[in-house]
């Protein structure tokens, strides 16, 4: 695995304060939207609440953990204990990424697997755990299809529930939270492949950028009261 | 019963008791609120659970239902909690 390891390459004056300013915004909104809707929450008690602030935590968990294996590969990797902490910090990593992803789907199919085995919360900690585990017997690429491959699983599955929903009044929301799963898998890449070109790594935090302000934007504007 | 239908039998329970001065008996509860006994012994389980109303014993020890704070933030709130899982398609 440490072979296969690239190290950042931070050779544009932009790319460094990009690389902290683009996680610690997306952690910011992520947070705000966990703690302004813990009311509604409380009050209602309501699933789909849950698994909705569950994604939003887990995000923010994602992208703080994200830093650490971006700051160990910096740090001299020939120090055992820093590849020891670029390790469980992709592994922590990869556990928030996983538990973000199957919130997402969670909160979009729940009324129909509540009752159902897809309904189990432990059966999502136990994928949640185990496929970042792929990071250390395997490599990080097969890190980054096991996420590819829950994307595609996640996108069938909302698919199949969203269309048989007979309460489904918009796709808007329902093609937002793909597209916000597909550019956070693309997020993984960005991490663990080799040097992505600077140009598209910054299209594609606009892109993530801009879906969790639109999705902050409306939080904030269905939170008030009238 | 779905959850979202959950909410609103909460929601009209709760306005029962306010529009009744906030101070109402268990029997008519039951009775303005449409349900079944069974169902109505569930829901104010739930309401008592969570803190939405309180019982309190009058002079000559009748029970009456009373609408904590969290049951009038339940109120003021439950358009916001409907348009919100509506929004988002929850």
């Amino acid at each position: 695995m440490w072979q296969q390891l690239p190290k950042p390459h931070f050779n544009q004056p932009f790319l460094l304060p990009t690389e902290v300013l683009y996680p610690l915004i997306i952690i910011l909104i992520s947070l705000f939207i966990f703690f302004r809707t813990k009311e509604l929450y409380s009050l209602s008690k309501y699933k789909g609440i849950y698994f909705f602030r569950q994604t939003f935590l887990f995000f923010a968990l994602a992208y703080l953990f994200r830093f650490l294996p971006v700051f160990f590969r910096l740090a001299d990797f020939s120090l055992i204990h820093h590849r020891i902490g670029f390790v469980v910090g992709l592994y922590f990593f990869g556990f928030a990424s996983t538990m973000a992803l199957l919130s997402l789907a969670r909160s979009l199919i729940w009324k129909e697997v509540d009752t159902s085995f897809l309904g189990k919360p432990y059966l999502y900690y136990v994928i949640a755990l185990l496929l970042p585990a792929s990071i250390l017997f395997f490599s990080l690429q097969t890190f980054l299809w096991t996420q590819f491959l829950l994307l595609i699983i996640v996108s069938i599955l909302s698919y199949v529930y969203h269309t048989r929903s007979k309460k489904r009044k918009r796709q808007f929301m329902y093609y937002n939270y793909l597209l916000l799963a597909l550019v956070w898998t693309l997020n993984i890449a960005a991490v663990t492949l080799p040097p992505f070109r600077a140009e598209f790594k910054l299209v594609l935090y606009i892109i993530s950028l801009t879906i969790f302000i639109v999705m902050l934007y409306r939080v904030v504007l269905k939170m008030k009261v009238r | 019963m779905k959850r979202r239908e959950r909410l609103e039998v909460i929601y009209d329970m709760l306005s029962i008791i306010r529009d009744a001065n906030n101070s109402i008996k268990p029997t008519p509860l039951l009775r303005y609120s449409n349900l079944s006994s069974r169902s109505f012994a569930d829901y104010y389980a739930e309401l008592l659970e969570k803190e939405f109303v309180k019982e309190f014993e009058d002079k000559k020890g009748k029970k009456f239902i009373t609408l904590t704070d969290k049951g009038f933030t339940y109120l003021e709130k439950y358009r916001v909690i409907l348009g919100f899982i509506d929004e988002f398609e929850l």
